[in-house]
């Protein structure tokens, strides 16, 4: 806390040069904490830091520089407001200066080298270095245990209290056992919801959650901070836990501002505290130290150790249940064994339960509840069991028992309950219970049902059996999948093809008569050629003219009889070529010469004749369409 | 000539080698009765490494590990067993016998009705079932197509036949991808090791979702260096180091 900012001017070698200021945190500061002196150059930056001179009662410690942005700064000199304008920034140099001694010291005038040139301070700095004053009324602390004599395995309710009175503004809190107890189980105690609570520091580093509330001890109101640990001893011997140690700043009061010296102010005193805020307080440094403590772990008796006994130490009540008490073959009974009290309820175990044979158990389920109260881990331990009957009977849970120590007696108690009998009747309508691994009953003709008594797994195989060869899945095969998806829709779509054609013969005569035009001309060409190779002539032309007349007719769609006369304009229609119409116009007059006069042709002529017909055709084939 | 040699030099290395396997399984069995489980498991284990694939031979391996209190293993074999020998009366008995001593219970998943339905649907039939089925439906479809081309009578009603097929072809080619997806991808591992940690990342400084207990099954989503990422059900899911879940 900077306690004031004294500003001296720097006797510079040369006025227009950089100039430096010093200054220091605070004039008053506690043994062991240090006191921060700045020097800052202004309107120059320099590489190296300046090395002071040897300040006597301070150690002298360089901490580190930082650049100054600002081009502007306000100093507070005496009292006075300055305003220093300053044309650039400038560099920090800070250094540590820690007292060696108890006392009213100086850090006089002192000068140094920097840059080649000597710079001079103007006036000495007053330091007044305090020690902490021990006392334990303003702030003391408080460590206590509810027992300091256990049993092993007896748990112990450690209480931390931190008393005070003041205002504190800084502290150090060590616990040299917090954390640090090999030889215990510790735990934390349920928090209690209700009381208000504070984090305080402990050992500089753990963050520690204690209770805060306000007391009246000795006459005098406090401040508690506190919180508790359960101990569980897990070793004997003696242990003793160091005292805690606190240092602390307390407030003693505030500076009084220069309105409060005024005798209204004085008067209303009450106002103090309003007026206190945002003052700067006048601390002491106090510390203080707990008592240290010892506790005494004493081994658990040997002598009537019984041998049920697993390590449960306390003070506990032994219950159990069985409900219900009659059931059907198949229906669960359920024991519940509960262990309620106070103690170690980690170290409670389930009690030696042999399982009837009549019946299965399954394993038990356990729920453990604890809770605090005057110290105490007070709760119960629940084991529930729960048993199917497989057998119709009357049995008899054998008796149950719970040893543990008690340490307020000094000795080992065991409590037993029971025996329990309980009733298996059989299951509705007789039938056996459902079970899955059991093989199903088999009737047995003027006897009873086969009973199950044990179960267990079936016995190997001998015969090593079939081996199964790592093969692919057929839906992994393309194969597969070509073979089910191609061929049977190609044959579908071929045969709409051919049906589509064989419809449209049917429906569009021109279409049928255009497309076996071809086919019907090549046969009677083929029948006038045969007339042509045996001479026969008439039959010849006749068959010839037909062939030519008959395609055309045909390909157009047209009676036969009227071709001679329109075909020209209806080939001209379908543009056919001129030439083409020609030939077929001189072909036709040979043809009817031929046929109906009797300039029959020689055989040449006859063949040329053919030629020229089967040409045609075949051209016309081509063209129209 | 030749052939038929090369053909007899191959029929003998096969039977020595069902020779050898079959004495090795003898041995091992002969192991179980003399109650040495843990020489019969590695005799049988060493079968089932060098790829013998038998029901018989899973079926003791589980016996062996049940044995010997491994219920996890067990339950691993037994389930190979069940996808060679899935009708086995012994083999069903012992399972149910082996998850009815298990400590924890196998989650359920709670699936919504259409889902229930979904699910039954697909798993009617397998996987090749499925695809025999969609070739089937589909190729009917091009024979009733074929009818009405050729029948212009009863045309138009077997039109009406070739929409229903239609759809049926759709369904089918759901159920059988469904199915396909869920044999190849859907790969289920049961936890050998007495506890594992579920964790939310792959790595052992994950925070612990939930614990596992030896014999639990669970679904095996994706691996990711020594992790295998887990389902159980819709909201428990976690990554289990490679060691503790062995793939059925």
């Amino acid at each position: 806390m900077a306690t004031g900012v004294f500003c001296f001017g720097i006797l510079a070698a040369f006025a227009e040069e950089p100039t430096f200021s010093v200054s220091i945190d605070k004039e008053r500061v506690v043994i062991g904490d240090a006191v921060r002196l700045t020097l800052s150059l202004q309107g120059a930056a320099s590489s190296h830091s300046p090395e002071l001179p040897p300040i006597l009662d301070f150690e002298v410690q360089y901490v580190g520089a930082s650049m100054q942005s600002f081009t502007s700064v306000t100093v507070i000199v005496q009292g006075k407001t300055v305003q220093e304008k300053k044309s650039g920034g400038g560099v920090d140099f800070e250094y540590a200066l820690t007292p060696k001694r108890v006392g009213t010291l100086t850090i006089p005038r002192f000068s140094f080298m920097l840059d080649g040139k000597r710079y001079s301070t103007s006036e000495p700095f007053v330091v007044q270095v305090v020690d902490f004053t021990e006392t334990q009324e303003e702030l003391f602390l408080k460590v206590s245990v509810d027992k300091e004599t256990l049993y092993l395995g007896e748990s112990a309710l450690l209480t931390f209290e931190w008393y005070f009175n003041k205002d504190i503004q800084d502290y150090s809190l060590k616990i040299p056992w917090y954390g640090s107890l090999k030889d215990f189980l510790v735990e934390d105690p349920k928090p209690d919801p209700k009381a208000q609570h504070a984090q305080i520091i402990v050992n500089d580093k753990e963050k520690v959650t204690a209770e805060k509330k306000n007391v009246l001890y000795q006459g005098k109101r406090y401040t508690v901070l506190s919180f508790q640990k359960i101990l569980t001893p897990i070793a004997q011997g003696t242990y003793t836990l160091d005292p805690a140690f606190l240092k602390a700043m307390i407030v003693k009061g505030y500076e009084p501002s220069r309105m409060e010296r005024t005798p209204f102010f004085r008067y209303y005193s009450d106002f103090e505290e309003f007026f206190n805020r945002g003052k700067r307080p006048v601390t002491e440094p106090i510390l203080t130290r707990s008592k240290p403590l010892t506790l005494a772990v004493k081994p658990l008796p040997e002598t009537n150790k019984p041998a049920a006994f697993t390590g449960a130490v306390g003070n506990f009540d032994f219950q159990v249940t069985l409900s219900p008490e009659k059931v059907q073959r198949g229906e669960p009974v359920t024991v519940a064994m509960k262990v309620i009290g106070s103690g170690n309820f980690n170290e409670v175990q389930l009690p030696d339960f042999p399982e009837p044979s009549a019946f299965k158990g399954y394993t038990p389920e356990i729920k453990t509840e604890t809770s605090n109260a005057d110290g105490l881990v007070i709760g119960e331990k629940t084991f529930t069991k729960v048993l199917v009957g497989r057998r119709e009977g009357k049995y008899e849970i054998p008796s149950l028992s719970f040893t543990y120590f008690d340490p307020t007696k000094g000795k080992y108690e065991t409590m037993t309950r029971g025996p329990f009998p309980v009733e298996v009747l059989p299951g509705a309508g007789g039938e056996e219970p459902v079970q899955l691994a059991s093989p199903p009953p088999v009737a047995v003709r003027g006897g009873k049902e086969i009973k199950v008594i044990a179960q267990d797994i079936r016995y190997i195989k001998a015969d090593l059996g079939k081996l199964h060869e790592a093969q692919k899945p057929l839906y992994k095969i393309p194969f597969f999948w070509y073979l089910g998806v191609v061929p049977l829709p190609f044959v579908t779509a071929l045969s709409f093809l051919i049906e589509r054609r064989r419809a449209r013969f049917r429906y569009d005569i021109a279409y049928a008569r255009r497309t076996q035009a071809m086919k019907k001309a090549r046969e009677e060409l083929s029948e006038a050629r045969r007339s042509l190779e045996n001479g026969e002539t008439d039959s010849f032309y006749t068959t010839l003219s037909k062939a030519l007349l008959n395609f055309l007719a045909d390909k157009l769609n047209r009676p036969p009889g009227g071709i001679p006369f329109e075909a020209a304009d209806l080939l001209k229609g379908r543009e056919v070529d001129e030439a083409l119409i020609e030939e077929f116009r001189y072909s036709l007059e040979r043809l009817d010469l031929a046929k109906f006069s009797a300039v029959k042709g020689d055989r040449d002529e006859m063949q040329k004749l053919f030629g020229n017909v089967e040409k045609l055709i075949l051209q016309f084939e081509k063209v129209i369409r | 000539m030749r052939r038929f040699f090369f053909l007899i030099f191959f029929l003998s290395v096969t039977s020595v080698f069902a020779n050898e396997v079959s004495d090795s399984f003898f041995l091992a069995n002969q192991k179980y009765s003399e109650a040495n489980y843990e020489e019969a498991i590695a005799l049988y284990e060493k079968l089932a490494q060098a790829g013998v694939s038998s029901g018989p031979l899973y079926y003791n391996l589980g016996n062996s590990y049940m044995k010997l209190g491994r219920l996890g293993k067990s339950i691993l074999n037994y389930e190979r067993a069940k996808r060679l020998m899935g009708q086995d009366e012994d083999l069903l008995a012992n399972l149910s016998y082996v998850e009815s001593q298990l400590e924890q219970a196998q989650p359920k998943e709670e699936y919504r009705f259409y889902e229930i339905a979904f699910f039954w649907m697909r798993d009617q039939w397998s996987a090749v079932g499925w695809a025999i089925s969609l070739l089937g439906v589909f190729n009917l479809l091009f024979v009733v197509l074929l009818f009405a081309i050729f029948l212009e009578k009863v045309r138009k009603p077997l039109f009406s036949f070739v929409w229903l097929l239609v759809f049926a072809t759709a369904i089918t080619f759901g159920f059988c991808s469904a199915k396909i997806q869920a044999t190849e991808k859907e790969r289920e591992g049961v936890i050998v090791e007495t506890t594992a940690d579920a964790r939310y990342s792959p790595s052992a400084t994950g925070a612990v979702a939930f614990q596992l207990k030896e014999g639990i099954r669970a679904q095996i989503l994706r691996k990711e260096g020594d992790w295998v990422y887990v389902r159980l059900t819709r909201d428990k899911t976690g990554w289990v180091s490679q060691g503790a879940i062995e793939e059925i």
